[in-house]
């Protein structure tokens, strides 16, 4: 398997760390991880990209498609230590545009936090 | 450098596919980030004929062929499917996608805009050659 995730809880606010390669052959376990943690009424959530590799549109689909439920149930979720080459690849697509990406994780805890 | 790869036609086979890419680049002068666009570029390509491709033709295989130069590289991605030209598909925009809750749609959005250039040839025995090109953006002399 290219791609395994791991979670955690700090404080109030869940974390999803994503490490390897996310592509349409694992995007999926992402998929179920993000499912459970919005199902599971996380209101704080942050990915951890530190060791995410690589992530094609597939992997990118699981987060462009609950952006906007998070937004209606009021779910902060923040993107943290993304690679500079993934992180071109977002603004390409516009996506930084529309979720919250930041350089660390003290960075991704005071926005959830709302500081 | 001319290097060839095939592999069947399954998802998992994807890394296999961007480690290939990856290794073909040789002694190219392609930046880092020009490397990782156009390996996304080709594996969104090929995902996408993956997904196309019919669960009735269980041993269809991808064949790819990199030619890399100092200053540029060619990927050629030989597929026997129907002819698929992404060129001038309308995408949705991000916009959209969010508002609709889509997972989808952003595939060719890459595909057009990753690579520096891109042609599709038919040949008569059916079989469609699709070539990406990225170039080095500092050219060595």
């Amino acid at each position: 398997m290219n791609m395994d995730i791991g979670t955690r809880t700090v404080e109030d606010s869940y974390v999803i760390s994503i490490n390897g390669e996310c592509d349409a052959s694992s995007s999926l376990q992402l998929d179920k991880a993000l499912s459970e943690a919005i199902e599971g009424n996380q209101s704080k959530i942050l990915i951890d990209c530190q060791q995410l590799e690589y992530i094609s549109s597939a992997g990118i689909g699981v987060f462009t498609s609950v952006l906007a439920e998070c937004k209606e149930k009021g779910i902060k979720i923040v993107l943290f230590s993304v690679d500079p080459k993934i992180f071109s690849v977002f603004k390409v697509l516009g996506l930084d545009q529309l979720l919250k990406i930041v350089d660390n994780f003290d960075l991704a805890k005071k926005y959830v936090d709302g500081m | 450098m001319v290097c060839s790869f095939s592999v069947s036609c399954d998802k998992s086979n994807l890394k296999q596919i961007r480690d290939f890419i990856q290794k073909s680049f040789g002694r190219s002068v392609i930046d880092v980030q020009d490397r990782y666009n156009i390996t996304c570029a080709i594996d969104e390509f090929c995902a996408n004929i993956i997904e196309h491709t019919s669960t009735s033709i269980s041993n269809k295989r991808i064949y790819i062929k990199t030619l890399s130069s100092t200053n540029t590289f060619c990927v050629e991605i030989y597929d026997t499917g129907e002819a698929f030209d992404c060129r001038n598909v309308q995408c949705p925009s991000i916009e959209s996608i969010v508002t609709n809750k889509m997972a989808g749609g952003m595939g060719i959005n890459l595909i057009q805009n990753l690579s520096d250039g891109h042609t599709i040839e038919k040949r008569g025995n059916g079989v469609t050659v699709y070539r990406f090109f990225k170039y080095a953006r500092k050219q060595a002399v």
